[in-house]
């Protein structure tokens, strides 16, 4: 025994909790495995086995690396293939050492942290609570990401910064919630852009009876076919209805209503809607909030960039007929906001009693549960002290309201059951709406835990329905698939125009949806999982219909669509949105794809490469490919440790292009040498794509379809880590080794009932997970 | 394309100053040029290709380089700086977080921010001025000890009339009532928060003492605030710029620096951070037909190689007039450039392939002897961080590390 072994055994049998243990039972394996390369002086990959055995399991950093050990060595990834393997059973009993050492020190790290409201959740928060719809995260610092979502607990930190800018959004809302004075009268207008067109007509416009036409998409974001020359007299709720038809075009025209005040500093801008204009002139219709002085301008898309000598009689054209407009529109007065916050209490001849009437009302749906008198007798206090000043009732009550919506007990997901096995079901309802809400429960979610109906396994799984079928749900699959998909950087790049000349705003837009309404339609019909790694069907419009090739799809509303057998589509990887946030706007990279399909659908996470390497520098003038380059890198040992996995994916994707389009050959803007001061030139095809790969454990595919097909065969590992991106966001804190247990019961329980995509939000609700401290 | 003439901008330098230039603790001082106690930090986040950028000779006779030639005319006012990196700063994109952070692996899953550098300035340097530091620009440098992004002003018309547009004497009043109001708020806060720790756990202990911290210091933001409602703001002759868009690189950038210009001169801030735009948008500028991210993932491509170039020579052609302007204006017995720190950095070496390392380092103004390429070693970087210990004691700070910093920067003279 060396002398470094006989000092191990000192350190690891001092401490209490090894009193147990005879021997250290795993350093053998250690030593005829490992410490080869992960000893005190080579320390192969940073991983010094020495050092970590000589310290107990505890502490996060602790924690990581006793999990990585765990994995690769429960994955066969190490020791490394041309190493002699481990026999069964010594693997066996090594990683039984381990695994509750690990589970009981990882649970210390898991507890719920007091979870502060991310500016999402507190623009909902604040909004459902008053019933307004102003504008608030606007105002807040964007919230920083860990683990792949903006709700965790660590990383949402607390500054000055922060609580000066709620102090502004608290005021900013209670203005928008309470009225003074009287309603102020409707406004019935008309406002026509026949002026502003008309010295244009005859040339990049046209007339027909009232309707004013255009030719070409609207650039820029500035249109001449507007209601400008009428603005709104208030700021409020405005009914606006216009006709729009088409001409010589057999397909529907799809044009977008935006409303804004100005353009320039604290102008509001607000893409309203996309509608479709056919033949028939039909009246369109919408609802608005709009400022003061608000107009609405036309954009019109589906047309060609440029027309030379338009004519009416020949060209395709969308016209829009005058804006009828009607508000400000209130369903009382004073508006429902005021009413529900103040019930009886007058503004004007309020007394400090009335202001404890509204408190004692409203502060335990803001504070998410029953409150106590010396809670209420902050914000009296306030208000007393503003009225003892002079100040009139109205703003003596709003800094008392005020402070209600800065209060640490809003602004944090606060749990005080840290004691016992389960939260309490008020703290229940929070962690249920925020998940499913992104917001704080209402009044009927708060009676349930009143009644403590949430313990209840049949209520609780009928709460979790009424709140599923809720529209408020629409945040849950904006802000998880916005996360767990990219989809927020859908703007990061723009195509390259020359190259892809078909991408324009109305199909940016139709990806989103499609990715949306795809998650929304599994979800909503309990389709089983493995639709996102392959489905039958697609959600599409018109736009993205014809995008992919498929024929038959009217209007711009998201639908199913049966592919066509052996059609390429179906799943998330093949949808347009995700291609295109993990390319690089004019090419695609096989490891940004890559490295997103592991972490995303196979939840294997993959760290930096490490610090000082040198990068591969694509070049594409070259002969070789990226494909060659990266073959280079995986001969490297270091290299080839991550990107055995990282590559074969983001080959596979290599089938479609930034925009989403299926390839079998790249394209390459070739410039015309005579023009090459201008840039011009032309599309042409390059090398073809290989989309063949193999994964490192052994299975080759061909193709895109092949690799899909494999992904397929062991769905479960794609059920896993969606459970675990969905456990995180729910929870608000990055899972662990000791939760991997109940990850794993809410797979297995879900596949036993159908594999449905409901029934998995269900089982992880009901788990005790999700309910525990 | 329309340029604007910075003579015209100049025209306006007979300002009147509303505030005198406070003494300085600062250090370093050049006899008889007065204090340098101002900092600018820009980030570029898409950086500048590197063989345009880089001189290949170093010392003070080097070569200039494609880029540079630009401002060769001010040599002797910056020092340019290769062979530097953040240690342990990786993650391509997401390095940006990290440009005056330092903090290491912005990629990580968990990865938590640490203080900006020009905030450890403005905490110390930041009481004597209305703001005491400003966040500018498409996205923000400015980070918190807890690691809170410090929301920055985009609009260079909307940092105009923060600095310089007061309101009438009814919208000053409402101000104030709103300022008390917050202090009101603020203590009734604070007490609830009181009575809220007594029944939290340990691992909630850490988010407590954020928030005491934070609200304490909220207080001090708004007794500061009411003070300086007081006095009125600074009047520059200058007009408020148009509301340029980040989407326009050229002309906002320049928007932002004259601005950013007009707040030193009449001291309003001492410290300002500057992040540059790197969105994925078609610049338009003549020749640009392609969104700049993506032209930044060139690949060696002749043609997009060339539309970058013309996105980055407007870059830095736009800084040199930045620092021109700041050398044509007149402070104390010196200029505002002596007594201003210019940073102009990247926390992307090569873009075209995510790489954090060989960052491009410009460091103008502050009373150096510049004129030369400090060349550091490219395959074993020297520590960036270093630089801001020297930037930091310049200023008169005590300061003698910052994050992963090894001392003061070497070479810089």
């Amino acid at each position: 025994m060396t002398w470094r072994l006989q000092l191990l055994f000192v350190l690891i049998l001092a401490p209490a909790v090894r009193a147990a243990e005879d021997s250290p039972p795993i350093w053998p394996f250690f030593e005829n495995h490992c410490v080869e390369c992960h000893d005190d002086s080579t320390a192969k990959g940073g991983l010094d086995l020495y050092e970590a055995i000589e310290n107990t399991i505890a502490g996060k950093k602790s924690v990581q690396r006793w999990t990585e050990i765990f994995d690769r060595v429960d994955h066969d990834e190490m020791p490394p293939p041309k190493k002699p393997r481990p026999a069964a059973e010594e693997k066996a009993a090594f990683l039984d050492w381990i695994r509750p050492r690990l589970i009981q020190a990882d649970a210390t790290e898991r507890e719920v942290v007091h979870r502060r409201l991310n500016r999402e959740e507190y623009e909902n928060t604040v909004r459902d609570l008053l019933g307004i719809e102003t504008d608030l995260k606007e105002l807040l610092p964007e919230d920083q990401s860990a683990f792949g979502f903006d709700n965790n607990g660590g990383a949402l930190a607390i500054s000055a910064e922060l609580i000066e800018r709620y102090l502004e959004a608290a005021r900013r809302a209670i203005d928008a919630t309470l009225y003074e004075g009287p309603q102020p009268e409707v406004e019935t207008f008309t406002a026509s852009s026949l002026k502003e067109v008309t010295p244009y007509l005859g040339g990049h416009f046209a007339r027909i009876d009232d309707h004013i036409f255009r030719f070409m998409r609207t650039r820029g974001n500035y249109s001449k076919i507007s209601s400008r020359s009428r603005r709104t007299t208030h700021a409020g709720r405005y009914r606006v209805r216009f006709s729009a038809r088409t001409v010589n075009s057999p397909t529907p025209i799809t044009f977008s209503a935006v409303a804004l005040n100005h353009q320039g500093i604290g102008g509001k801008s607000e893409t309203v809607g996309y509608f479709e204009a056919s033949e028939k002139p039909t009246f369109f219709e919408f609802e608005v909030n709009v400022e003061k002085g608000s107009y609405v301008q036309i954009f019109s898309h589906d047309l060609p960039v440029w027309v030379k000598n338009p004519s009416i009689d020949e060209h395709a054209a969308v016209g829009i007929g005058p804006f009828a407009w009607t508000g400000p529109l209130y369903e009382s007065w004073p508006p429902p906001s005021h009413q529900n916050l103040l019930g009886d209490c007058d503004l004007e001849t309020g007394t400090l009693e009335d202001a404890e009437t509204v408190f004692r009302k409203f502060l335990p749906r803001a504070f998410r549960r029953p409150v106590t008198e010396a809670e209420i007798a902050r914000p009296v206090a306030l208000v007393k002290k503003a009225i003892d000043a002079g100040r009139p009732f109205s703003e003596s009550l709003r800094v008392g309201l005020e402070s209600i919506l800065c209060s640490p007990n809003l602004l944090f997901l606060r749990e005080t059951s840290h004691e016992q096995d389960r939260i309490s079901d008020y703290e229940l309802a929070s962690r249920l709406s925020y998940f499913l809400w992104n917001s704080t429960p209402d009044q009927v979610l708060l009676d349930h835990a009143a009644n403590g109906e949430l313990s209840n396994p049949t209520h609780l799984s009928q709460e979790v329905e009424r709140m599923l079928n809720h529209p408020k749900s629409d945040r849950f699959v904006e802000n998880f698939t916005g996360q767990w998909l990219k989809l927020r950087e859908i703007n990061a790049t723009t195509p390259d125009g020359k190259l892809y000349k078909e991408f324009d705003e109305v199909l940016q837009v139709s990806m989103i949806a499609e990715s949306q309404a795809f998650f929304d339609h599994l979800l909503t019909e309990n389709l089983p999982l493995t639709n996102f790694l392959d489905s039958d069907f697609a959600m599409l419009n018109r736009r993205l219909a014809n995008h992919y090739g498929i024929d038959g799809v009217e209007g711009f509303a998201m639908q199913p669509v049966a592919l066509p057998p052996g059609h390429v589509r179906g799943g998330v990887l093949t949808q347009g949105a995700v291609l295109k946030v993990t390319a690089n706007g004019t090419n695609t990279s096989p490891v940004m794809r890559g490295v997103w399909v592991l972490e995303n659908v196979l939840g294997k996470h993959i760290p930096p490469p490490p610090p000082n390497i040198e990068g591969i520098e694509p070049d594409i003038r070259e002969a070789t490919t990226i494909r060659e380059k990266l073959d280079l890198h995986r001969n490297s040992e270091s290299c080839a440790s991550c990107h055995q996995y990282i590559d074969p994916p983001g080959f596979a994707l290599e089938s479609f292009d930034p925009i989403g389009s299926y390839r079998e050959n790249y394209l390459q803007f070739k410039v015309n040498p005579k023009f090459a001061d201008k840039g011009w030139g032309s599309v042409v095809k390059a090398k073809p794509v290989d989309a063949s790969g193999q994964f490192a454990t052994g299975e080759a595919f061909a193709t895109f379809q092949e690799f899909r097909a494999l992904l397929l065969e062991d769905s479960e590992t794609f059920a896993a880590c969606l459970t675990d991106r969905l456990a995180t966001y729910a929870l608000g804190r990055e899972m662990g080794f000791s939760d991997r247990e109940a990850l794993h019961s809410i797979v297995s329980k879900t596949r036993a009932e159908g594999n449905g995509f409901r029934t998995l939000i269900h089982n992880l609700i009901s788990s005790p997970l999700f309910s525990q401290p | 394309m329309k340029s604007l003439n910075r003579r015209r901008f100049l025209r306006g330098v007979g300002v009147s100053l509303a505030l005198p230039i406070l003494e300085s603790r600062g250090a370093g001082v050049k006899p008889g040029s007065g204090p340098i106690n101002r900092f600018v930090a820009i980030n570029v986040p898409l950086g500048f290709h590197p063989p345009r950028f880089f001189p290949t000779t170093a010392g003070r006779d080097y070569e200039t380089s494609e880029y540079l030639k630009a401002a060769d005319h001010l040599r002797n006012d910056f020092t340019i700086i290769s062979g530097t990196s953040h240690p342990g700063v990786d993650g391509g994109h997401s390095a940006e977080k990290s440009f005056l952070t330092a903090a290491p692996h912005p990629g990580e899953r968990g990865f938590k921010n640490t203080i900006s550098v020009d905030q450890v300035i403005a905490k110390q340097i930041g009481d004597s001025t209305r703001y005491a530091s400003l966040a500018t620009g498409d996205r923000s440098l400015s980070w918190t000890a807890n690691g809170v992004s410090i929301p920055q002003i985009q609009s260079p018309a909307q940092l105009f009339n923060d600095l310089f547009l007061s309101g009438n004497a009814n919208e000053v009043e409402q101000r104030r009532r709103q300022l008390s109001d917050g202090h009101s708020i603020i203590d009734s806060v604070l007490d609830e928060a009181k009575a809220m720790q007594r029944e939290i756990s340990r691992a909630d202990q850490e988010k407590m003492d954020q928030f005491f911290t934070a609200v304490r210091e909220t207080e001090n933001r708004l007794t500061k605030a009411d003070r300086w409602l007081d006095t009125p703001k600074p009047k520059v002759e200058a007009k408020q710029p148009d509301d340029y868009r980040s989407v326009d690189i050229e002309q906002w950038t320049r928007s932002h620096f004259e601005v950013n210009r007009l707040a030193l001169m009449t001291d309003s801030t001492r410290v300002i951070s500057f992040g540059a735009a790197g969105h994925g948008s078609v610049v338009p500028l003549p020749g640009v037909t392609m969104g700049y991210h993506g032209l930044s993932h060139h690949g060696k491509n002749p043609d997009m190689l060339r539309q970058l170039g013309i996105i980055e020579h407007a870059m830095i052609k736009v800084w040199a007039e930045f620092i021109e302007n700041l050398k044509d204006t007149p402070d104390g017995d010196g200029t505002l450039l002596d007594h201003t720190q210019v940073l102009l950095g990247s926390n992307l070496g090569n873009a075209s392939g995510h790489l954090t390392t060989n960052l491009p380092v410009i460091l103008a103004g502050g009373g150096y002897q510049h004129g030369q390429h400090l060349a550091f070693d490219g395959k074993d970087n020297y520590p960036l961080p270093n630089l801001f210990v020297s930037i930091m004691q310049r200023l008169g700070l005590e300061a003698d590390r910052f994050a992963s910093s090894t001392g003061t920067m070497t070479g810089l003279a």
